[in-house]
């Protein structure tokens, strides 16, 4: 977990040496001040990483919004402001109610506190109540249930156990056991796959 | 839904968040990383065609000498709005889209970060689009100052109109949409992974698209930066009367230009590192090298922008020129991995294989040719000659571009539940394949024949009409092929066939789940699998195996 930040903060500070060796070949201050400034940028959103983490942020987030209506509004709203400044000041008026009703649209998407969406089973995460908001297929078609024999439902069973069998049968077994496990690591080895 | 002591039939009665899940409402307003992601790419796949259908034009006009299909300022036009929609609507909304629906599967996420601003930032990209195309319907036409909109041919002195206007007003509603999408999904890939998927288990595609959405978060604030100044110089002018002002625009947008570039090859990259290790049944391999060298990469290519203003003469050359022939290594360690995971593999080629495989070559005389456009003394030579026109169609157009392809024959199946036809899939790789090489490498010559970029036309007695006709045959079959591939979706999608959950025994988390996958990408029917390392279910595979072949 660790990582998350090092990356950024790392990716942050190589670009500053590079930024730093530019020096040596005599730039105008722009192009200089310039990657100073996109490091930075990076750097700042490393440093929201890291008090994200601190602040417990981190890890599968389970309270979900219902809908996005407000940000379509708010969207729309934006282009209209910006066209504005081809088609004229009325324009961008327009595009400032649009983001007034988004303002007010944006209330009572989010799921109320304490809600989860329906069973997300991670790690020993016990999956939740009845479903709630649930739909199968999030696109186009159904969804398609995973085959008895894929990975995702994990190795089958073990054989159930054998009635109890004598010393030297189950020293037979152990040694069959052991001859086919070498050789299935040999083929694996061999195949490098 | 009665209540009976069972578990859940496998499709219920359904009730989503905002509305029926296949109503309209469900789609365009939805939160799912999903549904925004198949939005984005369906979106740069329309612009696709659209900007494929003004590029098959240009080479109607240059197919022959002294063509008259377009006037010359329609022509204008068409190769700035060609140029500018692949870039900002086609390549690089496609490679955070995929990032936006593919990240949050592999890393096990029930969903993107802060779902609702990703919303938001995908309709600023759509109204982007649209605001930029739409000046093709005034009077003045739609821009035609280049991809890079340079002052002060850009400013209202010289270009009058809205086209520009609208242009430029296009370019930031994009910007900001891909700077804020780049953001949500990076949040999630740093912060919100499930447990078990530590950095070092993430999947060489997700890798990718974290390198890549740092350069965004770097370069594209510098885009608003550009574009503004360029509003700026709308309004008034004489600004761009000044040195300063020219050649400091010049490095604001390169400063976000080169970065680009690589956001429209990184994921693509990465797509397929996956496609290639699949179909090879083993590894990545060199996977800590790969994500190394990715991150070097990137940051290296921060810092390589001037090589667009070696001719200025007022860039630091050196600097630039040493930091550009850097990047072969990053860019060498990444073509030997995906070299060393295909040798010894076991290979099989369904056409998303042919397309990564294809990648390899083409996107080499890209990168090969990028080297001596990055050496200042050959620069000076071709700067603005059809042998730049080579170039950056073989890394984006013969590169990037395969790898789009490679992205969606491997992922559709995922994505939609149905599998594309494998014929039909063959026969858009093998005329793609053809046709872009027949397309771009005549460029080459014409370049070296003095051929400039950006004109309309040319005279019988330039020498140059063999390889014109040569390369607007090429773009030919290219608009075959997209024919081919838009009747191989509709197909798929009249006719299902269907796809299981892992057509292709993929190695990473998405194929653990339903194909196309629920609401929140795993349930109690479709838990997250154990996670050791990047390639989790191939881990599993080989348990399996094992466990058998030790019983039997
Ligand atoms: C697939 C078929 C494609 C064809 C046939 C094609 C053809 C062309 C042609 C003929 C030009 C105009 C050259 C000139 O007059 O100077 C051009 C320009 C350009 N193309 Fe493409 N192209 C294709 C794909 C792409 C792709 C995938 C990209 C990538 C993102 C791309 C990016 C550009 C850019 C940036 C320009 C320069 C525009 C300018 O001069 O401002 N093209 N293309
Ligand atoms: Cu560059």
């Amino acid at each position: 977990m660790k990582l998350s930040h090092g990356v950024v903060g790392a990716w942050a500070a190589s670009n500053l040496v590079l930024a730093l060796v530019h020096l040596a070949f005599r730039p105008r201050p722009l192009p200089f001040f310039i990657y100073i400034g996109g490091s930075a940028v990076v750097a700042g959103f490393g440093l929201a990483v890291l008090l994200a983490m601190r602040a417990g942020h981190d890890g599968p987030q389970r309270r979900q919004p219902r809908r996005a209506s407000a940000a379509v509004v708010a969207a729309l709203g934006a282009a209209m402001g910006l066209t504005g400044f081809a088609y004229g000041w009325w324009l961008s008026v327009l595009g400032v109610y649009l983001l007034g009703v988004a303002a007010w649209r944006v209330r009572g998407e989010r799921l109320r506190p304490g809600a989860r969406p329906w069973p997300v089973a991670l790690g020993d995460a016990q999956p939740a109540d009845r479903p709630a908001l649930v739909y199968h297929g999030s696109s186009i078609g159904t969804a398609v249930p995973v085959p008895a024999d894929h990975p995702a439902h994990g190795p089958p069973p073990p054989a159930p156990p054998a009635p109890e069998p004598s010393a030297t049968v189950r020293r037979g077994i152990l040694l069959v056991l052991l001859v086919s496990a070498a050789r299935a690591i040999v083929n694996v080895l061999k195949g490098r796959r | 839904m009665t209540a009976t002591a069972d578990r859940p039939a496998p499709v219920e009665p359904v009730a989503s968040p905002g509305g029926e899940p296949g109503s309209i409402v469900g789609w365009l307003a939805s939160t799912d990383h999903k549904r925004i992601g198949l939005l984005t790419l369906g979106t740069a796949l329309v612009m696709m065609v659209v900007a494929g259908g003004l590029a098959l034009t240009i080479r109607t006009q240059l197919a022959q000498p002294q063509l008259h299909v377009l006037t010359n300022d329609r022509y204008d036009q068409f190769f700035t709005i060609h140029g500018s929609l692949m870039i900002y609507m086609v390549m690089t909304p496609f490679a955070i889209g995929m990032g936006l629906y593919l990240v949050p599967l592999q890393i096990g996420a029930p969903n993107v970060a802060a779902p609702r601003t990703t919303m938001f930032s995908f309709w600023l990209y759509v109204t982007g689009a649209v605001v930029m195309l739409s000046g093709f319907f005034t009077d003045s036409g739609a821009a035609d100052h280049g991809w890079y909109a340079y002052p002060p041919l850009a400013t209202g002195r010289f270009t009058p109109g809205q086209g520009v206007d609208l242009w430029i007003v296009g370019v930031a509603l994009t910007g900001l949409g891909m700077l804020i999408m780049a953001g949500t999904v990076l949040w999630t890939a740093l912060l919100k992974r499930a447990p078990g998927v530590t950095m070092l288990r993430l999947p060489v595609f997700s890798w990718s698209v974290v390198a890549s959405n740092l350069m965004v978060i770097g370069a594209f604030p510098s885009l608003l930066a550009a574009v503004g100044i360029l509003a700026i110089g709308r309004v008034r002018p004489d600004l761009f009367t000044h040195n300063a002002w020219n050649i400091g625009y010049q490095d604001v947008f390169w400063f976000f230009g080169h970065p680009v570039v690589y956001v429209m090859f990184f994921p693509y990259v990465g797509a397929i590192a996956e496609v290639i290790a699949t179909f090879a049944g083993r590894k990545f391999f060199g996977y800590k090298f790969f994500v190394v060298s990715q991150l070097l990469f990137a940051a290296l290519s921060m810092s390589v922008w001037g090589h667009h203003m070696f001719t200025t003469g007022q860039s630091s050359n050196y600097y630039f020129s040493l930091t550009s022939i850097a990047l072969v290594i990053p860019a060498g360690i990444e073509y030997f991995d995906l070299l060393a995971t295909l040798v010894g593999g076991r290979l099989r080629f369904p056409t998303a294989m042919l397309f990564g495989l294809a990648f390899i070559p083409q996107f080499l005389i890209g990168g090969l040719t990028g080297i001596m456009a990055g050496t200042p003394a050959l620069d000076y030579q071709i700067q603005d000659s059809y042998f730049l026109v080579a170039h950056w169609h073989y890394t984006l157009a013969a590169g990037s571009l395969f790898g789009l392809f490679a992205a969606v024959y491997f992922w559709f199946p995922k994505a939609t539940g149905r599998m594309l036809r494998e014929g039909l899939g063959k026969a858009h790789f093998w005329l793609w394949f053809v046709g872009t090489n027949l397309t771009f490498l005549p460029m080459f010559w014409l370049g070296f024949h003095g051929m400039p970029r950006r004109i309309p036309t040319y005279l019988p007695a330039d020498g140059f009409t063999t390889e014109n006709l040569i390369s607007s045959i090429g773009a030919a079959l290219l608009g075959l092929g997209a024919m081919v591939f838009i009747v191989n979706v509709a197909e798929s999608l009249g006719r299902p066939r269907y796809a299981g959950a892992d057509p292709w025994q993929g190695h990473t988390l998405e194929w653990a789940t339903s194909s196309p996958p629920p609401t929140f990408n795993f349930s109690a029917r479709y838990p997250i699998p154990p996670v050791h390392s990047y390639a989790p279910l191939l881990d599993l595979r080989r348990e399996r195996e094992q466990v058998r072949s030790a019983v039997e």
